[in-house]
């Protein structure tokens, strides 16, 4: 249930920053620019409490809407580590 | 037969090293060994030599072309310039909240005027950008006066437009020019949560320059003021996508003082790319200031020379010089050259030019409409015209390596008053921005 909120709160901020994206949708290749690359970052980081690091910034890695959650996820779980 | 672009800038940095530069794709390669044939082939424009390793990489990075290719490379970037001139599914605003400034520069063009933007143009702002029903990506600009010498409006309208750009999926991205005295760590973390990502501030040298040239309205010193804030962001903002530009304007003054400059750049944003440095030099840009300190102006000529023995000194530091953003296909074009580019001053009215505006001869030229209470917007299209044509010639353009960079649309601010087109070209500035990047180790380097 808490998976299935993330998911549709996560869908809705991608849609949000001008992504496509549904949940069939969630590996089929992004197309997007340093821009909306950029716009998109801070949105989640503000979304999700969370400060995206250095790998991240040039966006290896990160093809497909998945590949943005599975970042996020990461993300948390190590923050929440720390905590 | 392959071709070489006409869109690169070939830079022989050693015997063996050689630095190429793909204006058209904005990517650039170091190449180190036998680079003899590259060079013999790059005169004679045509790659004559064996099925080497170096033809590969020069093919694969779009330096090597088919020659159906090179001959209508020229018309393909016209058709970029086309697009992204009347591109309606993006839109640029630069904002102009205040025309006050809490700073007197000694070579600023703006007059001593209050005008804050009030709630209601701030209003119509926000809703000429939901009216607007093509827009896919918006790029707002604040700029002054001194945009934060009314921060509450900044905030009121970055907050309205992040609303309209997630209800509708626009892609939104900000920045700011500004003298970063007003640029607390509070201040800069909600413009951050609210897309204001880069930003251009400008250190004019040492403290002992800085102060001089850019001194507070009330006669204080302003340098201790900025750097304390660009430390308290560098060392406790904790977003990593944001862009610092610090910007240096360059007079005799600021050159003597150099090498304290750069001592206190690098003790300070060493090795951290969210800083980067770039410079410019005084010149005329009008107003009644500047005559006190003309004969403290280098030349255009004399400035030109002093720039590479600059970019070449910062380029020796760990501090990021000659960002690549200057250089990227079309960075070069203005952007009062786009259809759906505009300056909104306080009242509501519609620019074209952040100098020009301040030109009281032709003001008219450059106010060209102005918003509605309900956000509809009408524009003069007799003036709008003026800034949207290309009155350049474009087979000389289609020829030179930097077309991709300018789209053969320099300063439509100058041509108009002028009544005759400005070349960038002759400052080379491309040749010492990537010069500056290689030195850095910011591109990457192949053997063949």
């Amino acid at each position: 249930m808490v998976k299935e909120t993330f998911l549709e709160d996560f869908i809705l901020t991608m849609n949000e920053c001008g992504f496509d994206v549904a949940e069939e949708s969630l590996d089929d290749e992004l197309q997007y620019d340093s821009l909306q690359f950029v716009s998109t970052m801070v949105s989640i980081e503000e979304k999700y409490g969370i400060t995206i690091p250095d790998d991240y910034m040039l966006g290896e890695g990160l093809d497909t809407a998945r590949d943005f959650i599975n970042m996020v996820y990461l993300l948390k779980e190590t923050e929440d580590e720390k905590q | 037969m392959l071709n070489w672009t006409k869109y690169h800038i070939l830079e022989k940095i050693k015997d063996d090293r050689i630095l190429l530069w793909n204006t058209f794709l904005g990517k650039g390669i170091t190449l180190v060994g036998n680079i003899a044939p590259i060079c013999e082939s790059e005169v004679s424009g045509v790659w004559s030599g064996e099925d080497s390793k170096a033809k590969q990489i020069l093919q694969s990075n779009g330096f090597l072309i088919e020659k159906d290719q090179y001959d209508v490379e020229g018309k393909l970037i016209s058709k970029m310039r086309s697009e992204t001139v009347y591109d309606d599914s993006f839109m640029s605003i630069t904002i102009i909240p205040t025309d006050t400034c809490n700073f007197n520069c000694i070579y600023c063009y703006q007059s001593d005027t209050i005008h804050n933007m009030s709630k209601e143009t701030a209003d119509s702002i926000i809703r000429m950008i939901a009216r607007k029903k093509t827009l896919r990506k918006l790029h707002i600009s604040w700029f002054g006066g001194e945009p934060l010498c009314n921060k509450e409006i900044v905030f009121y309208i970055m907050e309205g437009i992040n609303r309209v750009c997630k209800e509708r999926g626009i892609v939104l991205i900000a920045d700011m020019t500004t003298n970063a005295s007003l640029l607390d760590l509070p201040t800069f973390i909600r413009l951050y949560d609210l897309k204001v990502l880069n930003y251009q501030i400008t250190i004019d040298g040492c403290k002992k320059t800085h102060d001089v040239q850019r001194p507070l309205k009330s006669g204080g010193s302003s340098y201790d003021m900025i750097l304390k804030n660009l430390r308290d962001i560098r060392d406790n903002a904790k977003g990593r996508f944001f862009k610092i530009g610090i910007r240096t304007n360059f007079t005799d003054f600021v050159d003597n003082q150099f090498a304290a400059m750069k001592d206190t750049l690098e003790e300070e944003f060493s090795n951290d790319s969210r800083f980067y440095f770039f410079f410019q030099w005084v010149k005329n840009w009008g107003g009644n200031r500047i005559s006190g300190i003309m004969d403290r102006l280098l030349s255009d000529d004399e400035a030109i020379s002093h720039y590479g023995r600059w970019m070449d000194q910062m380029a020796q530091t760990s501090v990021r010089t000659g960002d690549i953003t200057l250089i990227r296909p079309c960075s070069g074009l203005c952007v009062g050259c786009r259809k759906n580019s505009f300056i909104v001053d306080t009242d509501g009215s519609i620019c074209k030019c952040t100098t020009g505006m301040y030109d009281k001869d032709y003001r008219d030229r450059v106010v060209i409409g102005k918003i509605e209470k309900n956000g509809l917007y009408k524009i003069d299209k007799w003036k709008e015209i003026d800034w949207l044509s290309m009155d350049a010639d474009q087979n000389e353009c289609e020829k030179c390596a930097q077309y991709p960079i300018c789209l053969g649309m320099p300063c439509p601010y100058y041509k108009i008053k002028h009544k005759r087109v400005i070349c960038n070209k002759k400052t080379d500035y491309v040749c010492k921005i990537i010069l500056a990047m290689e030195k850095q180790g910011h591109i990457q380097e192949i053997r063949i």
